[in-house]
């Protein structure tokens, strides 16, 4: 197949893969390959614009779709919030209230198409950015901290300190071997760990064990005050994020060499 | 997708096992270009959470959705059923089935879990509703949940 053919079977495919239909009112919905992961295809409609062209827009669909899972307030938040925004702008995609739109002139609407599907996809990524996998990347990161410092056969992960009564329901996150005391460490990704770490850590030193401590947030301004302060009481070092990789190290070594 | 795997007879036990609406009076609310209503729902033995959750578009009356979702107590929470309105085509990835503008039921289903796609990515088409009430009243029936008034949808004699 020489390089015309195939530029004639992708045109030709292409436009077998996308249909124009009239779903009321003068608006048209465009049918294209592009869906959400459920399978469900983007929401893209047409609309003639007064001055020529047209405004291609998703009629709100696309966060109604994501509000399904997601509170979608969150998505103008924090980091969420900086990405969201940098996606409008790099997209050149118009917003009015949550109704997503790129105005086009009708000889540039194969490329409005495309770049509205591709922004579209972009905005729905964010919702890889929610609480569950953000911890678990935490999680992740705090593990590969510690084996760059530590050797891994001195670290015990979930480690259930012997000799105390109902150790199975207080497991440590981590003990790591090599200091005067044990080091049990914790990670912290949300208000509900740092009262189970709290709880942790009270029930041990009820118990008379004698061991160092070290707590690291995901996000120490996250967890409320109260929560926070009382996690401070218990434990002897805290890394407000893993961030902080010098003070992360510095102390971890402190504690175990 | 799911972190959680289910087999198909753990989805339809959660789907059946009976259960209540904690919240029956929450308010519809604006948000954006659509409305919307959340529900709390737990199972009548107190150990499963649920959200429902109705979603109707404010610019398109067939643009609705109504479904459900258990959130586990650790994990990834799973939706188990979505009853949509017929405003978009779906594709069904793994069977490689398409349909175009009509209403349809997601469900939770083992082998998209397995395969690593979304949870509920399987959908039929469906003539059990047209609306967003009818919608609320087959899932709320579908799923054994009690505690909210839902009315079935109104025969339309001139079809």
């Amino acid at each position: 197949m020489n390089i015309n053919e195939i530029r004639k079977t992708i045109c030709s495919t292409l436009c077998a893969d996308v249909d124009v239909v009239e779903r009321g009112e003068g608006l048209l919905f465009v049918s294209t390959p592009f869906s959400f992961s459920d399978g469900d295809a983007y929401s893209i409609y047409l609309k003639s614009l007064p001055t020529g062209g047209f405004r291609i827009t998703d009629m709100g669909g696309t966060l109604m779709h994501l509000s399904y899972e997601n509170d979608t307030d969150k998505f103008r938040e924090g980091m969420r919030g900086k990405v969201f925004n940098q996606i409008l702008s790099e997209m050149n995609l118009g917003e009015d209230d949550g109704e997503f739109y790129i105005d086009t002139a009708a000889d540039a609407l194969g490329s409005g198409l495309f770049r509205f599907g591709q922004a579209i996809t972009r905005l729905h990524d964010l919702t890889f950015l929610n609480r569950v996998r953000v911890e678990s990347t935490f999680y992740e990161d705090l593990r590969e901290n510690l084996r760059n410092h530590v050797d891994a056969e001195r670290i015990h992960e979930g480690y259930i300190v012997p000799g105390v009564a109902n150790a199975r329901d207080y497991p440590v996150d981590y003990f790591i071997e090599g200091g005067n005391m044990p080091l049990y460490l914790f990670g912290v990704p949300n208000r509900d760990k740092a009262r189970l770490a709290t709880i942790i850590l009270q029930h041990l030193i009820a118990a008379g064990r004698d061991f160092n401590s070290m707590v690291v947030f995901q996000n120490a301004s996250d967890v409320p005050s109260r929560d926070l302060s009382r996690l401070m009481n218990a434990a002897n070092d805290m890394i407000a994020s893993l961030d902080a990789s010098d003070d992360f190290e510095r102390k971890l070594l402190r504690r175990v060499k | 997708m799911a972190a959680i795997l289910l087999t198909d007879s753990e989805i339809d036990a959660l789907l059946s096992m009976p259960k209540r609406v904690e919240n029956p009076g929450a308010k519809m609310r604006a948000v954006n270009k659509h409305v919307q209503r959340d529900y709390r729902v737990v199972s009548a033995d107190g150990k499963h959470e649920f959200a429902l959750f109705v979603r109707q578009s404010a610019m398109l009356s067939e643009s609705f959705s109504v479904g459900l979702r258990w959130l586990p107590k650790s994990g990834e929470d799973v939706t188990l059923a979505r009853f949509n309105g017929p405003s978009h085509p779906h594709s069904n990835a793994i069977e490689g089935q398409r349909f175009e503008f009509v209403c349809h039921i997601h469900q939770a289903t083992e082998r998209y879990l397995a395969a690593g796609k979304k949870d509920e990515g399987f959908a039929s088409p469906t003539q059990d509703y047209k609306t967003l009430n009818g919608a609320l009243y087959s899932l709320v029936k579908r799923c054994n949940i009690s505690g909210l008034s839902t009315q079935p949808e109104e025969p339309d004699f001139f079809e």
